[in-house]
């Protein structure tokens, strides 16, 4: 059995220092989490620090708006882009001056809240234009402020889990960099689609012993069960997994 | 046309000892550590055959399946398991594991279930060695008359040293060697009825193990259980 908790109990409830990850193709299933996630914090009297670009910026006030929970002095919202440029020397982000702005930020809103909410873009910004190493670097800094100061943080990342160029490295980094993966709107769907694809291509003994495998190496991010075989499959049997990838897809898309 | 997997699997079958001439889709497919019911082998891709090959037998998750017990090392010191569904089963694996040892001039030893082994069985093992003219060198005793103390599987092993043997190979119903320590010269093999044995028991008994033997049509397959969880879903596979 699947005991991942559904995306939107995660997000209502996040845990202290949860790092969660979106991933993402539809703005719509953006906004819907990123205004969960704040909107459950700023409605318990928890404060919402969020760096986006400028028209999520938008999207997002206008979602909390329509629950009145914007504009607020509990929500700081900065640019993304901006605030990158106040940490990034040489292409990598500088951890003193990275802890100042953003460690500083997160102090100041602790001071009269109780907890905070982060949601950041920063690193899918520098993951588009390629910059990786970066974008790996500066999760690894958030978690290291993480450490030090109290709050969860929700990133998203705009990357398909059914397309095959997103594994071999790329997803596998970002998991290792968080708690939790958001891959899917709808787990359900998602596990059934990858288990019905896995049996179609290996049929149902070897897909179920396979499928039994990637459960029991299951990676230290909690996901739903058929990610996390993706992901396994991807890493053993890439060839295998590449139709079940397929699959996956044209059984999500004619359901 | 007879399905291949491409070149590379096939240079990463044959690296891990599966050779070329068993590359054949329709025989790849045997090696495969599952019962396929419905789908013809047709059906698969050789490629996605050879992988999942490639993966179990990689990771020391399974070794190279073999049509015959003979190829299936089971080296001394070795504690292995199999679990049965029918009589027939049982002595489809002992009458090869026993001829195995008469042949590598091991003393060999058979602690009968009392209530399992029929008379037949029992004839059966015991008349392997006579046609090896060597009666005494294979002994099958009763469970019910086995009341074997602390030094019990040692001395066995010390009196076939003793007799000129090469070692003790030993096999018995449920055999419990966990706390032995001085087996350096016996090969053992627990047999367990499958039916009285639940999931649960087989994880806990595949830790006594180094290894299970497993027959999956005509391939017999060895699975070993260094991690415990795969294997019990390996053997789970095989045995539904």
């Amino acid at each position: 059995m699947d005991t991942t908790l559904d995306w939107q109990e995660l997000l209502r409830h996040p845990g202290r220092h949860d790092h969660m990850v979106q991933l993402y193709q539809e703005q719509d299933f953006l906004v819907e989490a990123v205004a969960q996630y704040l909107g459950s914090g700023l409605r318990l009297g928890e404060a919402a620090i969020v760096i986006a670009r400028p028209e999520n910026r938008k999207r997002f006030a206008q979602a909390l708006q329509r629950e009145h929970l914007y504009p607020s002095g509990a929500v700081q919202m900065l640019d993304a882009e901006q605030t990158l440029a106040r940490f990034m020397v040489d292409g990598m982000p500088e951890w003193t001056a990275f802890h100042r702005v953003i460690g500083g930020a997160i102090a100041g809103l602790r001071l009269q809240y109780p907890t905070v909410r982060a949601y950041g873009e920063m690193v899918d910004i520098l993951w588009q234009r390629g910059s990786r190493e970066a974008a790996i670097r500066l999760e690894e800094f958030w978690n290291e402020v993480g450490r030090l100061q109290t709050f969860s943080l929700l990133c998203a990342y705009a990357m398909d889990p059914l397309e095959a160029a997103s594994y071999g490295g790329a997803l596998e980094s970002v998991c290792k960099c968080h708690s939790h993966l958001i891959p899917a709107r709808d787990y359900a769907r998602f596990n059934d689609a990858v288990s019905d694809a896995s049996k179609s291509v290996l049929d149902q003994p070897l897909a179920q012993m396979l499928l039994e495998l990637a459960a029991s190496h299951r990676p230290h991010t909690e996901m739903p069960l058929g990610q996390a075989a993706l992901i396994w499959l991807k890493q053993n049997m890439p060839r295998t997994a590449d139709k079940v990838l397929d699959e996956t897809r044209a059984r999500l898309a004619s359901a | 046309m007879e399905a291949f997997p491409r070149d590379s699997l096939r240079r990463q079958l044959a690296a891990l000892g599966i050779a070329p001439v068993r590359h054949r889709m329709a025989e790849l497919i045997t090696l495969l550590p599952v019962k396929l019911n419905g789908k013809p082998y047709e059906d698969f891709d050789a490629d996605i055959v050879a992988e999942v090959l490639v993966y179990l037998v990689g990771k020391g998750l399974i070794e190279v399946p073999s049509t015959e017990l003979s190829g299936l090392r089971v080296a001394w010191g070795e504690r292995l398991c199999h679990f049965y569904r029918s009589e027939e089963q049982l002595l489809g694996l002992l009458v090869p594991y026993f001829r195995q040892g008469l042949e590598h001039a091991e003393r060999c030893l058979w602690i009968a279930g009392s209530t399992r082994a029929s008379e037949k069985a029992r004839q059966s093992i015991a008349s392997l060695a006579a046609r090896q003219h060597s009666p005494e060198q294979l002994e099958v005793v009763e469970m019910d008359d086995w009341t074997p103390d602390v030094d019990a599987w040692s001395r066995e092993q010390e009196r076939a040293l003793a007799q000129g043997y090469s070692g003790l190979r030993l096999c018995g119903e449920a055999l419990d060697l966990s706390g032995e320590t001085q087996m350096a010269r016996t090969k053992a093999l627990s047999t367990y009825s499958a039916q009285s044995t639940s999931t649960s028991e087989i994880g806990t008994l595949l830790l006594r193990h180094d290894a299970a033997l497993v027959k999956n049509i005509d391939v017999w397959q060895r699975v070993p259980t260094a991690d415990p969880q795969a294997a019990a879903t390996i053997l789970s596979a095989l045995m539904d």
